[in-house]
This record gives C-alpha cells, sequence and structure tokens, in this order.
C-alpha cells in the first residue's frame, strides 16, 4: 500500500487524549474552587497539591503516546484514550478524597505508564507469558500464599491481603487475576486441537461437557488451589472473579453452554455454602438483601453509599462540594460512590460509557487477533476489566452484595492501577495488527454473548443509578443518618430561635466552615431541644427544622439555585415563639433546684408565655455530658410539661367533674409541634423514671377507655389546657408555641394555626366550676393538691387562673413538684400570675 | 459568585467528558460503516488516481470501494494541501461503476472541469479536479 494508516491513528488517540485532558484539567480547576464554594468566600484556602497529579497524568499519557506511536503504529486508537481518561478521573477523585493517597496514586500512575512505555517495546513478551504459564501462575500463587503466614493490612486491620514493608505494598491477588487469564488462554490455545476433535464429535459419538473434563483436568486443578488459597484469605470477591472468568475463558475457547450452566449452578452453590460458613458471606447477603433494618451496624456502608449517589442527582455536586468521605472505603471500594456523588447521572453514564468502550474495542481486539492464544487472551482481559468494574459498581448500587474489589483504573490501590494498566499493554500489544489475517473463528457466538452480557450490566447499572438518583433521592436524603444536613450546619446558618420580644433563646453563629449552634438561655434546653452533629436534633430544634433550615418558607426558586450552585440550603428562616423571656426566667428561679414543671398560658388565645421543665440541662455542653444526661434517673432531657404524665386523682374530680376527655383536651395533636423529646429513633425516650411515665404516643390519651374516670395521668399541658378552658369561660384555646417565621419576601409570617379554639361548655358552667377554689381579693382562681402524699411518688399540683373579674387577657397555669412542696407550688403559681397580671405590659398584649 | 463559576466549571467538564464519548463512538460507527460498505460492495475494480500538480506524477492505488480525498488525517487519501477542505470529495463503487460525490468541500470538485453538484459517473482518463489539486481517474480491469 502506498499509504500509511498510521496518521489516523494517531491522530484519533491525540484528540481523543486532548478531550480527557480538556475534561481533567477543568475538573481539577473545579477541585481548586471548591473550597470558595463551599465557604461561598475568597479569603480561604484553595486546593492546589492536585495539580501535581494532573501534571503527571498528562505528561506521562503524552510521552507513552508519542512512544507508542513508533513501536506499535498499528495499535487500536481507542484503549489508551479511554485508559487516561479513567485513570484521571480516578486520580483526581482520590485527591480530593485523600491528598496523601493522592501523591501516592500519582507515583503509582507514574510507574505503571513507565511498564507501558517499557513494555511496548517487547511484543515477544506475549509468547513469553505463554510458554512459561505454569511458571507465572505457580509463583502468582506462592506469593498468595506467603500472604497467609507474611501478609499485612495497610491499614492495620481488616483482612491481611497484602505483602510488603515500609510503605510499599502489593497484593498478590490483583497479580493472580491476570496471570490465570494468560493461564487459561495459553491452555486453552495449546489444548485447540483437541477442542476442535472433541466438538467434531471424531472422537466420539456427541460432543459433550464429559468430553471436556479430561482435557480441563489441569486447570481444574490450578482454579481449585487459586480458589482454595482465596477462601483462606476470606478475599471473597477475588475468589468470585476467578470463578466467573474461569467459566467466561472455558465458554470462549469451548462454544459449550453446558459450562455456563455449570458454572452458575455452582456459584449459587457456593454462596449458600458461603452464607452458613463464613460470617463475611453472611454479613454481605443480609445487608445485601435488607439494609434498612441495621443502617448503623452492617449495612451502614452500603446504606451510606446510596445516601451518596442520592446526593448527586442528574449532574451531581460538582467536584469537591459533595461529602463523598462519609462513605467508608470512598476512595477504593467505593470510588464510584465518590464519582457518583459529585458528577451525577451525567458523570455515572459517562463512567459507564467509557467501560462499555473499553469493552467494545476489547472484543474487536479480540475477533481480530491473529491467533487463537491472543484471542482467549483479549476477551479474557475484557472480562476480567468490565467484568470487575460491573461487580464492584454493582455492588455499589446494591443489585449485588457488596464485594471488596476495586474499579478497575479508577479505584486507588496500586496493585490495581498496575494490574489494569498491564491488561492494557497486553490488549495494545494483540490490537497491532499485522499483516497476517485473523485467525478462522470456530464459534463467534460466546464474543458476542460475553459483549451482550457486560452491555447489558452497564445498561442495568445505569438504570439502577437513575433509580437510586431521580425518584428515590429524596426519600434516601432526608433520612437521619445523611450526615449531609450535620455538615450544611457549619456552612450555612441556620435561623434563630427568638421570644415574643424577639430577643435570642439559640442562635447560630461564626465563619462559615465553623458556624455553631449557641442557646443563649440554656435553662430551655429540654423545651427548645438541640441540634447536634453526633446526637441529631429534638425539641423545636427538630420540629422546626425545615424552617431554621431554610427548606420552607425560602422561594423555591433559591432553594433550587443554591442546591444547585453550593449543595445547601438557602440561610435558614428566624421563627419568633410565643414564650416570655422574662416571664420564663422567673418560672426558673423557682423550679431550680426541684424536680418538676411549669406552663403558663393565655387562656384565649392559646400562645404558651412560660414553659419550664426541671431538671434541665445546656444544650451547649451536649457533647461534654450527654451520657451523664441519659443516664441521669431525673431524666434532664425530658421536657416534663409535654411528655411526662402525673395522676390528678381527686383533684380532677373536684375541679373537672366531667372528666378531660369531655373538654377535649387533646393537646397534642393539637399544638403544631410535636413537642415529646426527639424527632427520630436517636433519642427517643431516655431514662424516664418513676413519675414520668413512658411518652404515649400524642392523641392516646384520650381515647383510652376511661378507667376510674379522671383519674388517668395527665400531662401538665393538658391539665394546664384544661385550667384555661375553665378561665376562658368553657371555651378550650387552641395551644400554640411558635408565633412566625421571618420569610424573606413575606417579613414576618404566622404560621397557619393547626387547630381553633372551641366552646366545651357554657360560661355559667365553667365559673361555677372554678367558683370554689375563687381568690376574689386577688381575682384568681387556684387549686392546690398534693397526690399521693407520703410517699415516694407524691406530687404537687397547682392548677391557676385569673377569674372573669379581670379586665386583661385571661391567663391559666399548671404547676407540678414532684415531692410535697404544697407552699412552694402555690408561692411559684402565685408569683407568675402576679408577674402576668401586674406586669400587664404591652409586651404581654402586642399581639 | 465562586458558585456560578464552579457551575460553569461543572458544565465545561461534562461538555469536555461527553465530547470525547460522542466523538469516539461517531468515528467508531464511521468506520463501522466504512467496513460494511466495503464487504457489501462487489469486488469494486482498484481506482487508480493520478496526482497530476507540479508536472511531477504521483500514482496512488485502491482497492477499497470507497475512497476519500481531504486534509483529514481519516481519510483515505490524505494530501497536505491548503485548498482542500478537510473531507473534500468521495469516489464510490456501487452499480458498477464509480462515482464522484462533492462533500461539501469550500473550493469545489470539478471532474472534467464540470462543477460536481450531485454524484455523478467517473470514465477511466477523466480529470478530477479537488481545489487546486489534479487527479487523473484510471481503473484496473478486473
Amino acid at each position: 500500500m502506498p499509504y500509511e494508516p498510521s496518521p489516523a491513528i494517531d491522530w484519533i488517540e491525540r484528540r481523543l487524549l486532548l478531550l480527557a485532558g480538556l475534561f481533567l484539567f477543568f475538573t481539577a480547576l473545579a477541585l481548586t474552587l471548591s473550597p470558595a464554594a463551599r465557604t461561598r468566600s475568597w479569603s480561604v484556602d484553595l486546593r492546589w497539591s492536585h495539580w501535581l497529579g494532573f501534571l503527571v497524568w498528562s505528561l506521562g499519557f503524552a510521552l507513552v503516546q508519542r512512544r507508542l506511536r513508533r513501536l506499535l503504529p498499528n495499535r487500536d486508537p481507542y484503549l489508551l484514550p479511554v485508559a487516561a481518561a479513567l485513570s484521571g478521573w480516578g486520580l483526581m477523585t482520590v485527591w480530593r478524597l485523600l491528598p496523601g493517597f493522592g501523591a501516592r496514586q500519582t507515583v503509582w500512575l507514574a510507574l505503571s505508564l513507565a511498564f507501558l512505555a517499557a513494555g511496548a517495546q517487547f511484543p515477544q513478551s506475549l509468547a513469553l507469558l505463554r510458554r512459561y504459564k505454569y511458571v507465572w501462575l505457580t509463583s502468582a500463587l506462592l506469593l498468595l500464599a506467603a500472604t497467609l503466614l507474611l501478609g499485612v493490612n495497610p491499614l492495620g486491620y481488616g483482612p491481611r491481603m497484602w505483602l510488603g514493608c515500609c510503605g510499599v505494598y502489593l497484593q498478590p491477588s490483583e497479580l493472580l487475576k491476570l496471570l490465570l487469564v494468560v493461564y487459561l488462554a495459553a491452555y486453552m490455545a495449546d489444548r485447540r486441537p483437541f477442542l476442535v476433535l472433541a466438538e467434531s464429535g471424531a472422537v466420539g459419538p456427541r460432543p459433550r461437557l464429559a468430553r471436556l473434563l479430561p482435557l480441563l483436568a489441569p486447570t481444574l486443578v490450578m482454579i481449585g488451589l487459586a480458589l482454595a488459597l482465596l477462601l483462606m484469605q476470606r478475599d471473597l470477591g477475588a475468589a468470585m472473579i476467578f470463578f466467573l472468568l474461569y467459566a467466561a475463558v472455558v465458554y470462549l475457547a469451548s462454544g459449550e453452554r453446558g459450562v455456563l450452566i455449570l458454572a452458575g449452578l455452582g456459584l449459587m452453590l457456593s454462596v449458600l455454602i458461603g452464607y452458613r460458613l463464613f460470617d463475611v458471606v453472611q454479613t454481605r447477603v443480609d445487608s445485601w438483601l435488607n439494609p434498612w433494618v441495621d443502617p448503623s451496624g452492617r449495612s451502614y456502608q452500603i446504606i451510606q453509599a446510596l445516601i451518596a449517589i442520592a446526593n448527586g442527582g442528574m449532574i451531581g455536586r460538582g467536584p469537591g462540594l459533595g461529602s463523598p468521605g462519609l462513605a467508608p472505603l470512598a476512595h477504593s471500594d467505593l470510588i464510584f460512590v465518590a464519582i457518583a456523588e459529585e458528577f451525577g447521572l451525567a458523570g455515572v453514564v459517562a463512567l459507564f460509557t467509557l467501560f462499555g468502550l473499553l469493552t467494545a474495542r476489547g472484543l474487536r481486539i479480540a475477533l481480530q487477533a491473529q491467533d487463537h492464544y491472543r484471542r482467549y487472551l483479549a476477551a479474557g482481559l475484557v472480562a476480567l476489566l468490565t467484568g470487575q468494574a460491573l461487580l464492584i459498581i454493582a455492588g455499589n448500587l446494591r443489585l449485588l452484595p457488596l464485594t471488596g474489589v476495586t474499579l478497575p483504573f479508577v479505584s486507588y490501590g496500586g496493585s490495581s492501577l498496575a494490574i489494569s494498566f498491564i491488561c492494557l499493554l497486553l490488549l495494545l500489544l494483540i490490537s497491532e495488527r499485522s499483516e497476517a489475517a485473523p485467525v478462522r473463528i470456530h464459534r463467534p457466538a460466546p464474543y458476542l454473548e460475553l459483549g451482550g452480557f457486560l452491555f447489558l450490566g452497564l445498561t442495568i447499572c445505569a438504570l439502577a443509578a437513575g433509580w437510586w438518583m431521580l425518584p428515590r433521592a429524596a426519600a434516601l436524603l432526608s433520612r437521619t443518618d445523611n450526615q449531609r444536613r450535620a455538615i450544611a450546619d457549619r456552612y450555612v446558618k441556620r435561623g434563630a430561635l427568638l421570644d415574643r420580644d424577639q430577643q435570642p433563646i439559640s442562635v447560630s453563629s461564626g465563619e462559615p466552615g465553623a458556624i455553631t449552634r449557641r442557646v443563649v438561655y440554656p435553662e430551655l434546653s429540654n423545651v427548645v431541644g438541640y441540634t447536634n452533629a453526633t446526637y441529631g436534633q429534638a425539641g423545636l430544634e427538630a420540629s422546626l427544622d425545615e424552617y431554621l433550615r431554610g427548606e420552607r418558607g425560602n422561594p423555591g426558586l433559591l432553594i433550587w439555585q443554591q442546591r444547585l450552585l453550593y449543595g445547601q440550603p438557602p440561610p435558614g428562616l428566624d421563627v419568633r415563639l410565643t414564650l416570655d423571656l422574662d416571664l420564663q426566667r422567673l418560672a426558673d428561679e423557682h423550679l431550680k433546684g426541684y424536680t418538676g414543671t411549669l406552663i403558663a398560658l393565655n387562656a384565649e388565645n392559646g400562645e404558651i408565655l412560660a414553659m419550664s421543665s426541671h431538671p434541665t440541662f445546656d444544650a451547649n455542653l451536649l457533647d461534654e455530658q450527654w451520657e451523664s444526661l441519659v443516664k441521669d434517673p431525673r431524666a434532664p432531657l425530658v421536657n416534663r410539661a409535654t411528655l411526662s404524665r402525673y395522676p390528678l386523682d381527686d383533684l380532677a374530680e373536684r375541679l373537672f367533674p366531667q372528666g378531660l376527655a369531655a373538654l377535649g383536651v387533646d393537646p397534642l395533636p393539637a399544638m403544631r409541634l410535636p413537642l415529646n423529646g426527639a424527632q427520630d429513633s436517636q433519642t427517643s425516650s431516655q431514662g424516664i423514671s418513676k413519675n414520668a411515665s413512658t411518652p404515649t404516643p400524642p392523641g392516646l390519651q384520650p381515647t383510652q377507655p376511661a378507667r376510674g374516670g379522671s383519674a388517668l395521668p395527665t400531662s401538665p399541658l393538658q391539665a394546664a389546657l384544661a385550667a384555661a378552658t375553665l378561665t376562658n369561660q368553657g371555651v378550650r384555646p387552641a395551644a400554640e408555641i411558635v408565633s412566625a417565621v421571618l420569610t424573606p419576601l413575606g417579613g414576618w409570617t404566622p404560621l397557619e394555626r393547626l387547630s381553633q379554639p372551641q366552646r366545651v361548655m357554657d360560661a355559667q358552667q365553667a365559673l361555677a366550676q372554678i367558683t370554689p377554689f375563687a381568690l376574689p381579693t386577688e381575682q384568681i382562681w387556684m387549686a392546690v393538691e398534693t397526690i399521693a402524699p407520703g410517699t415516694p411518688d407524691a406530687v404537687t399540683w397547682v392548677l391557676a387562673g385569673t377569674l372573669p373579674e379581670w379586665r386583661g387577657a385571661p391567663y391559666a397555669l399548671a404547676v407540678i413538684f414532684e415531692g410535697e412542696y404544697p407552699d412552694l407550688a402555690e408561692q411559684t403559681a402565685r408569683a407568675l400570675l402576679n408577674a402576668l397580671m401586674g406586669g400587664q405590659s404591652a409586651a404581654l398584649n402586642s399581639e | 459568585m465562586s458558585g456560578p463559576i464552579l457551575l460553569a466549571l461543572r458544565l465545561l467538564l461534562a461538555v469536555a467528558l461527553y465530547a470525547f464519548l460522542v466523538w469516539a463512538l461517531w468515528l467508531m460507527w464511521r468506520d463501522l460503516r466504512q467496513q460494511s460498505r466495503q464487504l457489501a460492495a462487489p469486488a469494486a475494480p482498484p481506482l487508480i488516481l493520478t496526482l497530476k500538480n507540479d508536472g511531477a506524477e504521483l500514482t496512488y492505488r485502491f482497492t477499497t470501494a470507497e475512497v476519500i480525498i481531504g486534509r483529514d488525517p481519516t481519510c483515505n487519501l490524505r494530501l497536505d494541501e491548503k485548498t482542500l477542505s478537510a473531507r473534500h470529495a468521495r469516489l464510490s463503487y456501487h452499480h458498477g461503476q464509480w462515482w464522484v460525490e462533492d462533500l461539501h468541500s469550500t473550493n469545489g470538485t470539478l471532474l472534467n472541469a464540470e462543477r460536481v453538484s450531485e454524484p455523478v459517473v467517473a470514465a477511466a482518463g477523466d480529470l478530477l479536479r479537488c481545489g487546486a489539486v489534479l487527479f487523473e481517474v484510471n481503473f484496473e480491469p478486473t
């Protein structure tokens, strides 16, 4: 031919490498700027170190390309760019996750590329591998056996599958995978004449599996040895790959479907046996089949992986802007998850397409190979690379149990990267076209089936990724074990909780990246609750979370834009409560040192003005005191005003002869807020002691069969509402503790009331019921009673309110002291009512 | 401000990545199409193109059923000549004839001094002008 085809090959390869370089350049640039976007300010340390990786990558691939152009002028032009894109992508991701590991990976990449450049000079290495196949495989097996004795794990824990010292570690099972493919390809090619004979029926009546078996006996011994060693090491992922590779190569060479059926049965059988014998298998299979039952234990890794994938969405959070490091082993086994979170569905589909290109080119090389050994080898290498990628990606997506194998070219790990590049080298050597025509294919179907199987797997994985990223994303991201919410709290200011005069109760402050939450008035901790990275959220912080976090009340466009640009919610909204801090202080002064609770409310509109529960805690010191708080028998974490239930006994009979249920006191569902301690299972009912009975779900109380009439234990809030009903002349108010939210568009916006005031008795009746307790000179009524005096369960109740003669807004309150403190309780109630009626200022009547 | 800059970078990196993939797939598809045409076509008489510029005569012989002339490295006949387009003209064998077709080139294709605007049949001895390059078309008898 007067013209050379090589210019086109070079041109294609260079163009593709350039595009891959452009992709990596933008990725690296985005990674550099990512800290600025996270904190939304330019006065931060930008990331620079990964440019070293980019430099090594660019120089390395440019040099390798130049060398290949000279040494292998007729190579396949797509393989090198695909490997470059994959390894560069992985390098940037590793660097983004753990810069120290990124530096190591860069060194490994440089070594792998040097090996590739050197190896291209020796096309005869293919023949060498073939000739000494037993030597290679046996040495790899010996290395693997050595790990049983000398094995270490660079992490210092976990399975000891590495060999090495002084900071350099090798994983022999990676090498073994490659040499197994080489061995099988060489063996099958050597036995080719017998295979053909067996198939053609020349040596027997029918070509059947039984005829294959004697031929395969030596390979069965070798693979059996390898599998036994891997099982002893508990490297089950590698064992699975071995098994599949063996089946694939034998099927490609023999074209005998029975091999596949036998392998499938064998795989199922071994999973069943493994499930019985190995804890590891059991854990992995269980957490695959049912991960939701144990999200913080066995299935922590897969659940965190799925949450990270869901956080990716359509186009991902952007390099450096996600939090993929939350999933354990994100740099090696779960690197696909890290890519999915930061590059989204668009990136994942691109990643699958890269592996698809690798598969297509690899199989094409196999079909055009000049002899059977090269053909089996190329197809086997494709099965190794893409098959392993499918196994781990499907594991990450919960399509298969999670196995500890790496993603070829992408994952962190020197052995894995080096072996991937050796596979690439072998494929490039095989692809170098010569004058010799490709050898005739005996049966092309197995190659098409292998390709079809791998493409089908990639497609299914893409669909699964889309499933987690789009329809399932909202459910996954709102899980309480999604730590991205706590991380966002450090970067985005959370709204403040204010009292009715806009004095701060709980505020966030600090620079983005180090924003902290502080309760300004700590005595209210068990009412307003807490929001803590470790212990979750409780109280009003939990129930008002959507407003405080800015996910509700802000314009939808702003929320969408902030998520797109920064992966964060917009700044949170301030919430104004109905509490009055002056009154609250007074209540806390009286209760301090005792066990008890107090609720004071406006009997007309139901606004809760003071809610105090003692002993209380300081939410600012939660990290230091959590253990002792949880174990404290006096249950300081519990808001007694809403959660505890105390018997009212004959006080109820005297004050509310018709029973509390008749008053419609069903306060908990009527309140906007689940005032019970916590939002989620992390902190539900921490140690509730003697009088404080276990919290019942809201609203259960009134529907219980009225055993002994009103003798059922009553929550202080219910009792306070009952007292307010009598004070308010028979109209039960709707209790409220949240008054308004400061929205950017509408200013202070009152929240919609969840219930309405309701007339439950006529005014005369209500007046008649409080008359026996009236103190006309003070314009108040007050009922004081100690229940079960003289026992450890003694409780002192005060229910009180204003009389109709009082011209101002009507007030009612409930005071409970655990123990016998009738005088103290009466003093407390009187002090609060005096403050309310005396301080009948504009402040309390402003609404 | 960092958010929009980063969004632009994220879009650019996605564009580069997909440009890589789309371009690779398109090249592979073109390759496939060419191969299938070659396999489907009856054995074409080998095409001889003689370059007649500058007095020096250079002869190219093609056994494929399709020959593309242009500056692009993927062309069958690649010439580094300014007046040629990247993919300038196509000669293809079908219906028992060699056909000449202009691939929307900038400087046009002329067969025997007539502008080629739709595929026309080439005969032995025809003069084909692509930009400033002149060929003589001949066939080898099969």
